[in-house]
């Protein structure tokens, strides 16, 4: 008798949730985006030739392209810590700094705006609440037009250089 | 800890599952969402075949396009550039985007012949009048009716612009410009629909403000009032005295004909929620809505109708310019605004045109009503007639043909 | 002893309760049948046969790293959005041009073209017409004329309209003339080549204006692509004979014999050959008013211009032959 009412309770229960949480379910998921409306991770950044040495800043892609002689490199300008755009800060004075027991000497910095992390030349972090060093993006130069491309969608660490 | 989740539960449902007349009676005052409900009511008033539940359809109707309305919001872009891509987001990209889309098309338009039906139905069972012997006043929320039938119309309106396809702008194009013909107040009143001169950005912010706060929170507050003007009044109209307070004392034959409120009525209640959701589903996975090309003022689509719920307006706006000599009157104003204006005047004050003895309240077709309710009825087929004709036999030009005769304007290819 | 309170309640309308589990479970299938329409959609099933032909031809390890999903190319300074790529996933594979390949995944042809327009500067639908944003072939390629009217130009299409080599899709030289048109000769437009030296020779522009080139005779051709289609005159249209009705067929008809299609025409009876006509409409429905980004800028040499010249003879055909109304056309002089 019992068991019988425990059943008949369970089948009910269960139609009615399956029912009207299957109406709930699907308001919900409508709202979880399948396509989105973002520019593509691979960006052509033009002619090599045209940047100029140091630190060139891309706005609308949020990033850095860095040429070094004919070597270039994209590093990420998010900041890690809670996604503002950092600052590209040129040194006066060209620093010294101490990096997995070798010595680097760096001509600029990064530094971010909002809650004053700090970075070396190079994207790792040193000061501030930013938890990891800015990303390196993957750079190639394209076979068809000779142009630089990076994909932001791969990382690579930061010693990858593309040469020209 | 079965007890206590027992406990809880039995807490939370045990107003929806009285057992005693005691815990009935209870359970209005301590529910929150029973609270509403009189501690009884009378057959006549539960019964289907008295008012098919017309009222609560309504609601249950404006529920769906509330639910499925908030969600849209999050994905529809009300700009003149963006609405017509996002609509077509919502139906291809977006989960059950076309389920949301459809149903809320296809519950705005229930909406719109349900309400319709109940004002139908309070005609003819007089139901705007007074219960004798007590301090009510059904003619108020008749009136509070009217005006919601006019806010379901004007809701139904305003979100036919937001696709901003070649059918909303010139249908909105054609209904504003009804509205401009008014003598006076018409420039005006266009003027702060449409935001300016012509229909643009101005005009579709406007109108989806219109669509998704403004109406929608004077229609919230009207059928609050609706419904506490039926509690107050002593429930629906009868000839009956009910709702009486319990320390009085009522005849037995009395009794029988009410029953308790808790637990009958809110469990019909949801049963006629839950069948207009089976409905308005039912239609969605059966129906698309249409949506045609993006608008665009270099030309109007032959012929260009205005919604169906207002085709009976496109009709006699075609047909009544008078021209007198020099004495010319915009078929506009007078198909499209006088002559509605008069239907929905007399028809808000008609309790108090309504001659007929106090018995006939809550009688359908009582025979003392026979000359109101045979008028009301000519001009609702009237009505019905004008739009079931337009939408068939009207073609391009507005050249009248056979249903099956009437000529598609060719396609590119 | 119990008071009236006490009573156990007389259940009226239980029945009531049995109706709602009823309607319960017809809820539940109804939603089952929404979440299954929802869980299906016809572009994953494209989707599944792709991973198979990938995972037979490049291994599994290849067709589990290609993403799926939904798919567009979104060119942000037109707004326009191209959904097309989420079943055409192989259109830019090279590996995939084989002929064993189903034609929906292979790779897109004509290499050198594709370089010029590469697909996230072009999209799909400006060659190709059709509702680039839907997600089903019916409404993608098929979709109803009256609700859109940048119609998919399928090969379909072109057999429809008689064009002998409809295989290789003819009717999307007149998208890209929209683009072209200031260019004489384009390489690979043979209608539309063929349409503009008909064009310039038979001097269509001593009647009608176009672009820079005006006349005060015949309608303004200069953007006849955009003319909505119930500002043609079908009226006087009674057979169709062979030919779908339809403003394509409308020109057809008008160029075989123009005064039959508008009775006040001046316009000669030109005696052009089926396939002429065909180069003809697809030039004139390229007429179309273009973002100018897209328009394509002609080297000095290779300019379309179809003046109208006086003192040269008339190609044969021009302004003779019977005009309806009887009444030789006037032609007005635009070169002083």
């Amino acid at each position: 008798m019992l068991r019988r009412k425990f059943l008949s309770f369970i089948g009910k229960f269960v139609v009615v949730s399956a029912a009207v949480g299957g109406g709930i379910y699907s308001l919900a998921r409508a709202l979880v985006p399948s396509l989105l409306y973002e520019p593509s991770a691979r960006v052509d950044l033009g002619d090599p030739a045209a940047y100029p040495e140091g630190v060139t800043f891309i706005s609308d892609r949020r990033m850095f392209v860095v040429r070094e002689g004919n070597k270039f490199h994209a590093i990420s300008a998010v900041c890690t810590h809670l996604g503002c755009t950092v600052h590209n800060v040129p040194l006066v004075q060209k620093k010294d700094i101490k990096e997995d027991g070798k010595i680097l000497q760096e001509s600029w910095e990064f530094a971010c705006p909002c809650h004053g992390s700090k970075y070396y030349g190079d994207g790792v972090n040193y000061a501030g609440p930013a938890p990891k060093p800015l990303p390196n993006w993957f750079m190639y130069i394209s076979s068809l037009t000779g142009h630089l491309v990076v994909d932001m969608s791969k990382q690579v660490n930061r010693d990858f250089r593309v040469t020209v | 800890m079965r007890k206590t989740i027992r406990s809880l539960w039995l807490k939370l449902t045990w107003a929806f599952n009285p057992g005693t007349i005691k815990e009935a009676y209870r359970a209005r005052i301590k529910n929150f969402f029973l609270h509403w409900f009189p501690p009884k009511v009378t057959k006549r008033s539960f019964s289907w075949s008295y008012s098919f539940w017309l009222g609560t359809i309504s609601a249950v109707l404006f529920l769906i396009t509330l639910v499925t309305g908030v969600i849209l919001m999050f994905i529809y872009i009300p700009s003149t550039v963006r609405a017509y891509w996002s609509i077509e987001d919502i139906e291809f990209i977006t989960h059950y985007g076309w389920l949301l889309r459809y149903s809320h098309r296809w519950a705005g338009h229930l909406m719109v012949v349900v309400v319709f039906l109940h004002m139908m139905r309070v005609f003819y069972t007089a139901a705007y009048r007074e219960t004798p012997g007590r301090d009510s006043h059904r003619y108020v929320n008749w009136v509070v009716g009217v005006i919601l039938l006019l806010a379901t119309l004007f809701l139904a309106f305003t979100g036919y612009l937001l696709p901003w396809d070649q059918l909303s702008m010139w249908a909105v194009t054609v209904a504003t410009g009804i509205g401009r013909t008014t003598p006076i107040v018409g420039e005006t009143l266009y003027r702060m629909l449409v935001g300016g001169t012509t229909i643009d950005q101005e005009t579709l912010i406007r109108f989806y403000t219109f669509h998704c706060i403004a109406v929608p929170l004077v229609v919230i507050l009207l059928i609050s009032y609706h419904l506490w003007r039926i509690r107050k009044d002593g429930g629906l109209a009868s000839t009956v005295h009910y709702d009486v307070p319990l320390d009085e004392p009522i005849s037995e034959a009395e009794d029988t004909m009410r029953v308790l409120a808790v637990p009958a009525v809110p469990r019909r209640v949801f049963l006629v929620t839950i069948a207009t959701w089976i409905v308005v589903l039912i239609a969605t996975l059966l129906f698309r809505a249409p949506l045609l090309e993006p608008a665009t003022q270099a030309w109007t689509p032959n012929p260009a109708k205005a919604p169906w719920y207002f085709l009976w307006l496109q009709e006699l706006i075609s047909f009544t310019t008078i021209k007198i000599g020099h004495f010319v009157v915009n078929g506009g104003f007078v198909g499209g605004v006088f002559i509605p204006g008069v239907l929905f005047i007399v028809l808000a004050v008609w309790p108090f045109l309504d001659n007929s003895p106090p018995d006939s309240t809550g009688i359908w077709f009582h025979r003392t009503r026979l000359w109101q309710n045979v008028l009301f009825t000519i001009i609702c087929l009237t009505i019905v007639f004008l739009i079931l004709f337009s939408y068939y036999c009207r073609g391009p030009y507005w050249h009248v043909y056979w249903p099956w005769n009437r000529p598609e304007i060719p396609g590119r290819f | 002893m119990n008071t009236i309170e006490e009573k156990e309640i007389k259940d009226h309308y239980k029945s009531d309760s049995k109706w709602i589990y009823v309607l319960l479970a017809v809820l539940l299938f109804l939603t089952a049948v929404a979440f299954h329409r929802d869980a299906t959609p016809q572009w994953e099933q494209y989707q599944a046969q792709f991973r198979q032909i990938l995972t037979q031809k490049f291994g599994k390890k290849a067709s589990d790293n290609f993403s799926y999903g939904m798919k567009q190319i979104w060119i942000k300074d037109v707004n326009r959005i191209d959904r097309c790529t989420t079943c055409h996933l192989g259109i830019d594979i090279p590996k995939l041009s084989g002929e064993d390949i189903p034609l929906v995944f292979r790779t897109h042809p004509d290499k050198a073209l594709i370089d010029e327009h590469p697909f996230d500067k072009f999209g799909c639908t400006y060659c190709h017409g059709g509702k680039g944003y839907a997600l089903t072939v019916e409404e993608a390629h098929f979709s109803n004329p009256v609700g859109w009217e940048d119609m998919f130009l399928s090969a379909r299409l072109a057999n429809r309209y008689g064009f002998p080599d409809y295989k290789n899709l003819p009717l999307v030289e007149m998208n890209c003339n929209a683009c072209h048109l200031h260019e004489k000769e384009v390489a690979g437009l043979t209608y539309i080549n063929k349409a503009k030296e008909l064009f310039t020779e038979k001097m269509c522009t001593c009647c009608h204006t176009f672009s820079e080139y005006k006349a005060d005779v015949g309608p303004d051709l200069t953007y006849e692509g955009d003319k909505p289609n119930d500002l043609y005159d079908f009226s006087n249209i009674t057979n169709w004979g062979s030919l779908p009705p339809s403003v394509f067929s409308w020109h057809f008809l008008h160029f075989k014999a123009p005064y039959l299609v508008s009775p006040l025409s001046l316009m000669s009876n030109f005696n052009f050959k089926d396939q002429e006509i065909r180069s003809l409409i697809m030039l004139v429905l390229s007429f179309k008013n273009m973002p100018e980004r897209f328009v394509a800028k002609p080297d000095p040499k290779n300019v379309f211009k179809p003046e109208c010249v006086s003192g040269v003879p008339a190609a044969p055909g021009a302004f003779t032959g019977a005009t309806g109304a009887g009444v030789e056309p006037v032609v007005k002089n635009t070169k002083m």
